[in-house]
């Protein structure tokens, strides 16, 4: 990674390419732009929502090689040669995942502006969970964890990082209910 | 089928499940340059000295304080919805620090990162002056208010008399702490300057006509030269339905630096840069009869207001309409100067304040009488508005207890403190009622009917998350007689025909009605050319033989129809379009009283070593008038219980009470509910058809929903544990 002074910017730039949904996008970023600023302010990727800008709300969660991460809270200039998700790139084919549909069937939103961070927190609790991961609400840690245990206990305690303060949480746990069980 | 009453998903929610919605935030326009802030750091005295040369040459566009930034003119009086300012003094116009976080400086540059970091180059000296806070002290030092939204003081029959002749009295006080809005969605402003002189202004804004009339009042700009968007509101709650001082700010920077600005406030800038609730301290005394039956009500409260304002948080209000009491009603508001910023409305402004002290007091009085707290609500139930003495419009109050009490399962309760368990938790039930205030305003709209068949409505309403593009697309729909899918909404432009403030959970009964209203007049215009226009296709009949369904128009008792497209292309119009003007009479100035109404319950359970209240279940009975689309009406019930959640157990914004500013300006200290706090919630809406409230039937829901959780839930404490906790929230040391 070579630095090189920044003339539009006054301070130290780095140049790092990253793949943001399937693309490759050379950014040239400061070492202290969060990914976040840098997907909203450099890509122009403003579904991932700044709201706390610290690592409280959930609502910047994005997924980098398939774990969901707090943008806000990591830095652009590591993310060299890493698989980006943003809210912008879960459609296929222009058909919404499954957990988007299940969001708007039971209305797991009202303001939408925690919703990004919903839905990419949503996505990634359903693949640990079939990835075998127990969590804090786990009755029996010594069980193999399955999709099927995705009990509405366990969805909120897996949702607890993302807040939403219209207030959707049962709406949300029946969204995250309904698109596990289709998946 | 009617639209109206379909549990019709959100229009908008492609948009929102995508990340495609725009907010204030996500407006890119193109040159904007970004401002930061600097906050005063002590809560009264005066700036001394401030250096802003090494911000001047760290490569910024520009540096503002008080000797820079031109003057404003000050903000009108008295303080009015149709202009109004979150706080009437204003930024950067003079050297007085008179609260902490008071904004002192602005410095813009092309990077946010810049204009940061530049920020904190500046240096400020001060005259430090001590802070008046609101403690024991100051309150006795209580002033009486100049009147602000409703008379100060009110008093009907002799109260003092009715509650001292009362068999069984309760004389206490209960207190409220200040709390903070923490909207998920910062407030967020890009102004820019056309060379004209004109100005567009991206707002966070829950009122875009209220925010153009007072930055014109007070920036000096013609109001036909301003306009307002807010396409999505990242949620509002009454924290933006005011013009707040980042907003001038980044409107007179925009001006000097001659590019748009984009000026969006950090998470803990928003705890003093824009209003939060104030705290109450409330007394209430009760008198009633050995059977319940209220003889006098007394309800007074204090509340801080800013050393420059007169802000009073209105919570004796619900006091005035709740009841009957048959000796009298007295209610009074007090309020003390101190260095904060101005408080503002917060779901449930007023209401939810007043009812934690109202409806605890009512489980007091339940318990000295030994009624059943439902019982003692249906003896004090009344069909008249014991303030105006003019009848209640509707009020389903007897149903929403009955009704709740039922799905509830209150009749299996024990009523003895501490009587119920499970395992070594305590199990807990408790209720309490609500009335809330009916809101009535003027409210513009217009419809286009188009030559394929579509519709668009068109009113300078807004979309907090309350579904204003859903309900709007389904009353317009039916009254045009048309599929939903074929009308497109357009909200939050002040290009649009005016509406009110999306405040006071009065949206869906004024703005609603305007749309409604256009609606009709645009059907009733295609009506008379399908009667009198070009080969006209009814050749008998009148108006009211007419029906229109599935976009055509059809005379009664005969098989002559004719498509919205088809009339409109045999007269040769590509489009039919209508407006309405609704204007009703201020609700006081009616014939009947306007209130929504519920009654909730709530089941706990407390963990009796650790002080822990976990709810388990809630029921909400609602009177909301006619619920417009239940799934939305039942996402703003659970929303607003929540928020009554965060308010009995979670939330209070705490003051250095030596350096009179806010500690915890971060999710991290301020708590907020999570996804984990929260059960399964049972809503029910028990309203009917309400003609005085609206046309459309409806009165108002999403405030109604947060008023009553706090004593709900405060009561079933107190049925768990035997102690009745009086100052909010419950946190745990309260009860260990």
């Amino acid at each position: 990674m070579s630095e090189t002074r920044g003339a539009a910017s006054g301070g130290k730039v780095v140049p790092v390419d990253v793949t943001v949904n399937g693309e490759v996008r050379k950014l040239v970023v400061e070492p202290r732009t969060t990914l976040l600023d840098a997907l909203r302010e450099e890509l122009g990727l403003t579904g991932t929502k700044k709201a706390c800008d610290r690592g409280e709300c959930g609502a910047c969660t994005v997924h980098i090689e398939g774990r969901r991460i707090l943008s806000c809270m990591t830095l652009a200039a590591m993310q060299g040669g890493k698989q980006i998700t943003t809210i912008e790139g879960l459609e296929h084919d222009g058909r919404l995942h499954a957990v988007q549909a299940a969001f708007i069937e039971h209305d797991g939103f009202q303001c939408g502006f925690c919703t990004s961070g919903q839905i990419m927190s949503a996505v990634a609790v359903i693949e640990e969970a079939k990835a075998g991961w127990p969590s804090a609400a786990t009755v029996d840690v010594g069980k193999a964890f399955t999709v099927a245990d995705l009990s509405k206990p366990e969805i909120r305690e897996r949702m607890s990082g993302n807040l939403c303060r219209c207030s959707c949480y049962p709406n949300i746990v029946a969204a995250v209910a309904d698109a596990a069980e289709r998946s | 089928m009617s639209a109206i009453g379909q549990p019709i998903s959100r229009t908008d929610g492609s948009l929102k499940v995508t990340g495609r919605a725009r907010y204030t935030g996500d407006i890119r326009v193109s040159g904007a340059v970004h401002a930061a802030l600097v906050q005063s750091t002590i809560a009264s005295g005066r700036i001394a000295s401030i250096d802003t040369s090494a911000a001047e040459e760290a490569g910024v566009l520009g540096v503002f304080s008080y000797r820079n930034l031109p003057r404003m003119n000050p903000t009108p009086k008295p303080w009015s919805h149709l202009h109004p300012h979150g706080q009437g003094y204003l930024p950067l116009q003079d050297d007085k620090i008179h609260y902490a976080g008071q904004p002192i400086a602005m410095v813009v540059a092309s990077k946010l990162d810049q204009a940061v970091q530049a920020a904190t180059l500046i240096k400020v000296h001060y005259e430090v002056a001590q802070p008046v806070v609101f403690d024991a002290d100051t309150t006795r030092a209580a002033i009486d208010p100049p009147q602000f939204l409703w008379p100060v003081a009110s008093s009907v029959g002799d109260a003092d008399k009715g509650i001292a002749a009362a068999a069984v009295k309760i004389a206490e006080t209960y207190a409220t702490p200040d709390r903070h809005h923490n909207q998920m969605e910062p407030h967020a402003t890009t102004a820019m300057w056309d060379a004209d002189g004109s100005l567009t202004l991206y707002d966070t804004t829950q009122h875009l006509y209220g925010a153009r009339e007072l930055i014109a009042m007070v920036l000096g700009i013609p109001v036909d030269k301003i306009t307002i968007m807010c396409e999505f509101l990242g949620g509002g709650f009454g924290g933006k339905a005011y013009v707040w001082p980042h907003t001038l700010l980044a409107i007179l920077a925009a001006k000097a630096v001659r590019r748009p600005v984009r000026l969006q406030l950090t998470r803990a800038q928003m705890y003093s840069m824009v209003g939060h609730q104030a705290a109450t301290i409330q007394t209430i005394a009760l008198g009633a009869d050995n059977g319940g039956k209220l003889t006098g009500i007394r309800h007074e409260s204090i509340s801080p207001a800013p050393v420059f304002d007169n802000y009073i948080e209105y919570a004796a209000l619900s006091s005035r309409s709740l009841w009957a009491a048959s000796g009298g009603i007295a209610t009074n508001h007090k309020i003390v100067h101190v260095n904060r910023n101005t408080p503002t409305a917060m779901r449930s402004p007023h209401e939810a304040l007043g009812h934690f002290a109202l409806e605890s007091a009512m489980d007091e009085l339940a318990y000295a009488t030994g009624i059943d707290p439902i019982e003692l609500r249906l003896v004090n139930d009344t069909a008249t508005d014991p303030h105006s003495g003019r009848p209640f419009s509707t009020r389903a109050m007897r149903k929403c207890l009955i009704e709740g009490a039922a799905r509830f399962g209150w009749e299996s309760r024990s009523p003895t403190p501490r009587s119920m368990r499970e395992g070594r938790h305590l199990i807990s039930e408790g209720t309490a009622a609500e009335i809330y205030t009916h809101w009535r305003w003027p409210a513009k709209a217009r419809v286009t009917i188009n030559g394929d068949g579509s519709a668009l409505v068109e009113t300078g309403s807004h979309d907090l998350g309350t579904g204003t593009y859903t309900v709007m697309r389904q009353v317009a729909a039916d009254t045009l007689g048309v599929a939903p899918e074929k009308v497109t909404v357009r909200l939050g432009d002040t290009r649009l025909p005016p509406s009110h403030a999306s405040i006071g959970s009065a949206t869906m009964a004024n703005a609603g009605a305007s749309v409604l209203l256009a609606a009709e007049s645009a059907r009733d215009k295609a009506i008379r050319l399908a009667l009198t226009g070009r080969d006209a296709p009814f050749t008998r009949g009148q108006g009211a033989d007419i029906r229109v369904a599935e976009g055509t128009l059809t005379l009664a008792h005969s098989n002559v129809s004719i498509s919205y497209g088809d009339l409109l292309a045999r007269n040769g119009l590509p489009n039919l379009v209508a407006e309405a003007d609704y204007d009703p009479v201020p609700e006081h100035e009616g014939p009947k009283a306007i209130f929504s109404f519920s009654a909730v319950f709530a089941e706990v359970r407390v963990d009796p070593e650790l002080g822990i209240v976990r709810l388990n279940r809630f029921v909400g009975a609602y009177d909301a008038g006619r619920i417009i689309n239940p799934k939305t009406a039942r996402s703003q019930a659970i929303g607003g219980i929540i928020w009554g959640v965060g308010q009995v157990l979670l939330e209070q914004s705490e003051t250095d009470p030596t350096l009179g500013r806010f500690l915890n300006r971060n999710y991290s200290g301020y708590l907020v509910p999570t996804n984990a706090d929260i059960p399964e919630l049972d809503i029910l809406f028990v309203g009917d058809f309400d003609e005085e409230a609206s046309p459309l039937g409806a009165k108002g829901l999403g405030e109604l929903t947060a008023v009553s959780v706090a004593p709900a839930i405060a009561n079933a404490v107190f049925h768990a544990t035997g102690k009745r906790i009086r100052r909010l929230p419950i946190s745990l040391e309260k009860l260990m």
